[in-house]
């Protein structure tokens, strides 16, 4: 019986010893495409594995320039701000968007274009390195409505006027929705991370306010490719309390299809309230 | 749609059940969680969809077992709605075919079809099992089939997908193991061997490797690692018996693959960096324990030495989803509610733990018992320290004093991924008390006190529990932050409860109200958010 034992052995070592051939992993390549994504995070100042997440997502900044949306959601769950904290970035609109994007497993959680990807089990991904693939399907798919944005931005009223301009590429038929948001980076305040406090944490896409539904504005069941639409909103920011600086804020505005339960979105754009 | 997907699955039952009535025997189990839940900000009981949303929460297991001429055979009918066990912060609704087998005894051979729970040695390399409270059933679903090549030797083999809920897991698992049994020395002082081997592969899916290679793709320069579809476990163990002494030891070695390293630090495109990444390295355990036990005493003292043993069918998958091996923990497992309050997470990646337990039985009135727990990282930092006396006094039938103390020092910080927390450090007087009035009626008193000036800071517990066999069972506790750290509110978290035993049927009814906390089961632990609401148990055999 021993000699079983000892064939058992050798047969193991036999398996282990056998040399496989290592996966080849292609290089990145760039994408050209006119599409731009949204890549929305829910996040919070208590949340001790968010600034990995953010600092992955201005990662995917750098890789895709001008063809990525950046927001983060402070809805509820670890966002109470700290007693040393300067800010809360919480609001209504926050705290429904962040229920609205659920399930999520866990913070941070990120959506591409508020798809569910073939691989993923829930609209939410956890695994922050593989955004950039979701990203470059996302690019690849077919470009089908384009978004152009201008803003006005009084200095002294603090006034903000953004007209949209929405130009099918083709006829489309569903349930859709436009949703415009204002966000605000370089604030800088405390921060959970891994084994630390950051007291001086630069927070950077923190939604700060809806201008619309916090699931977008009903608008239109059908688009005629070339039919141009335009829509405009106008609101006056708060005033400057260390953060408000429009300086650092961005209107965020897309187009998603909500037909059949879904939230899929199409396009989206991003413009400075105040360009250089 | 609730019919057509059970409704195959109770004809199968029926039909099951028809035929136990001629010939066979037929068994089964039902176990029903009914959560109400009650928003309570003041404890943190918000901010789940439970307490927004869905406001009731159910769980439901029955299991149906035939056995027939050597045949045996079972399904179990999962149902969840609004469950916190998957994701304790999200709800989870699902039904479905939560296991079914088939197995049968050929002579020398055993073969079993389906849903298969087994283990290699103390499972480190592999082991299926289920875990109810965390939700947690990791049974391969494939084939196993052992043969008994002599009287001692048994060689076994399987193969198979992971089960993960309602569906499976990619990767493939395979394994064997030859495990025996040799007896030597004299008579009256044998001494005898179990030893065995255990192999496992685990081969990737061409799906699991695309998911890794779109991973290592965005690492820059020398942080990029190598994959591959294979990755070998084995694990030699073996048991040695001399009188009344038990040392088992086992040593598990994986090969090179790629897992996930919390600690890993990672740099990004940006040239910012971060924790956490994909390694590729090898992993190994050795685990070993002692027993000795007479009349008077018993000791046991074990260690175990863990160096990057994250095994999973899946790398990418979260949490303690995918596991394939089982980790055996190292503290002991308390009871009670504040002593088992800092209970440490197995730590997969870098641990070295030592833990020994005494008892000594004085006379047929007094017993003692005393165990120290020791768990730090490989780099020295300590994770947990524990410190537990405990004596016990009965009075023939009438009463029962359990009493002692438990010093804890818990690293936060690791555990629960609070940044910047100081290390717990607690301790815990308590007391237990059971006095039988008569045969039938029984009253038991705990009273517990946990001293910190960490995490939430100091509490006492007390409970009063009174039995009317055979069938009531009523309980009244309450947990209190006697003396809250960080200024935070004195609230007191009430439990009022009954149990109603009638035959094999138990049916329970709680009011709770409870504190944020880890919560074990079978040595794997979580953090949970705070609970408030009504439980409902339900538990049947027939």
């Amino acid at each position: 019986m021993r000699g079983v034992f000892v064939k058992f052995i050798v047969v193991f070592i036999l398996c282990s010893a056998c040399t496989e051939k290592e996966i080849i992993i292609p290089p990145f390549e760039p994408i050209i495409s006119d599409r731009v994504v949204l890549v929305e995070e829910v996040t919070g100042v208590r949340c001790p594995n968010c600034p990995t997440g953010s600092a992955k997502i201005e990662s995917l900044l750098d890789q895709f320039p001008n063809q990525v949306v950046a927001v983060g959601i402070h809805g509820s769950f670890l966002t109470q701000p700290y007693s040393e904290s300067k800010f809360d970035f919480r609001f209504d609109a926050a705290r429904e968007l962040e229920n609205f994007l659920k399930p999520w497993e866990g913070k941070p959680a990120a959506f591409v274009n508020r798809k569910k990807f073939e691989n993923e089990p829930i609209l939410s991904i956890s695994e922050f390195d593989l955004l950039s693939t979701y990203v470059a399907q996302e690019l690849n798919e077919p470009h089908q409505i384009e978004i152009s944005m201008s803003i006005d931005f009084d200095l002294d009223s603090r006034a903000l006027e953004i007209n949209l301009g929405i130009i099918p590429l083709a006829d489309l038929n569903g349930e859709f929705r436009l949703s415009v948001m204002l966000t605000e980076s370089h604030i800088i305040d405390r921060q959970a991370n891994v084994g630390e406090l950051i007291e001086a944490y630069e927070h950077n896409h923190v939604l700060r306010m809806m201008l619309t539904e916090f699931d977008g504005d009903s608008f239109n069941n059908s688009f005629v490719r070339g039919d141009l639409i335009n829509q405009s909103f106008s609101v006056t920011l708060p005033e400057e309390d260390g953060s408000w600086i429009a300086e650092n804020m961005e209107v965020v505005a897309f187009i998603s299809n909500h037909e059949n339960e879904d939230k899929e979105v199409l396009q989206a754009v991003s413009v400075p309230v105040i360009s250089n | 749609m609730f019919l057509k997907t059970w409704l195959p699955y109770i004809l199968l039952c029926l039909s099951i059940a028809a035929s136990a009535q001629d010939r066979g025997s037929f068994s089964g189990t039902l176990q029903t969680n009914v959560n109400f839940f009650v928003k309570d900000a003041a404890i943190g009981a918000v901010n789940i969809p439970q307490y927004d949303e869905g406001l009731t929460g159910v769980d439901t297991w029955l299991n149906l077992n035939y056995s027939f001429k050597g045949y045996n055979a079972g399904v179990r009918l999962d149902f969840f709605r609004n469950s916190n066990l998957l994701i304790p912060t999200a709800a989870y609704s699902a039904e479905g075919l939560g296991k079914a087998f088939i197995n049968k005894r050929f002579d020398k051979l055993f073969v079993e079809l389906g849903y298969i729970y087994s283990q290699i040695g103390s499972g480190i390399i592999f082991r299926s099992y289920e875990e109810r409270p965390l939700l947690i059933d990791n049974a391969l679903v494939g084939a196993r089939a052992s043969y008994d090549l002599s009287e001692n030797w048994t060689v076994s083999g399987f193969a198979g997908k992971q089960k993960n809920q309602f569906s499976l897991n990619e990767g493939l698992v395979k394994g064997g193991s030859i495990e025996g049994y040799y007896a030597t020395g004299s008579e009256d002082t044998p001494i005898s061997f179990s030893p065995g081997i255990g192999l496992v592969n685990r081969t990737h899916s061409q799906q699991t490797v695309d998911r890794l290679v779109n991973i290592v793709r965005q690492y820059i320069g020398e942080e990029r690692i190598g994959l591959k579809y294979n990755t070998y476990l084995a694990s030699v163990f073996n048991s040695l018996n001399y009188q009344d002494l038990t040392f088992f030891v086992e040593y598990a070695y994986k090969s090179s693959e790629a897992f996930r390293d919390p600690t890993a630090i990672r740099t990004e495109l940006t040239g910012k960096q971060t924790f956490g990444k994909f390694v590729n390295e090898p992993g190994s355990v050795l685990y070993t324990s002692l027993n000795f036990g007479d009349k008077k005493l018993g000791v046991t003292v074990e260690m175990k030495r863990t160096q990057n043993f994250n095994f999973k069918s899946d790398p990418t998958l979260n949490g303690v989803m995918g596991l394939v091996g089982y980790l055996p923990p190292m503290s002991r497992e308390n009871t009670y509610r504040l002593t088992s309050r800092y209970t440490p997470t197995t730590q997969d990646l870098s641990e070295l733990a030592l833990q020994t337990e005494i008892r000594y039985r004085y006379n047929k009135k007094l017993s003692a018992l005393a165990n120290f727990a020791r768990i730090t990282s490989l780099d020295d930092e300590l994770l947990y320290r524990e410190y537990f006396l405990q004596f016990q006094y009965k009075q023939k039938r009438k009463w029962l004093l359990t009493a002692g103390v438990q010093s804890v020092n818990y690293n936060q910080e690791v555990f629960e991924v609070k940044p910047e927390v100081p290390l717990v450090e607690t301790i815990t007087p308590f007391i237990d008390f059971l006095y039988r009035i008569t045969n039938k009626r029984s009253v038991r008193t705990e009273l517990q006190y946990l001293r910190t000036e960490q995490d939430f800071g100091s509490w006492a517990y007390g409970l009063v529990e009174v039995g009317l066999a055979p069938h009531w069972l009523f309980e009244l506790s309450g947990m209190y932050n006697i003396d809250p750290a960080k200024g935070g509110d004195k609230i007191f978290y009430p439990t009022v409860g009954a149990v109603y035993n009638y035959k094999t049927h138990r049916l329970g009814v709680r009011y709770v109200k409870q504190v944020e906390g880890i919560v074990c089961a079978g040595g794997i632990c979580r953090l949970e958010p705070a609970f408030s609401g009504v439980k409902i148990t339900l538990n049947s055999t027939f």
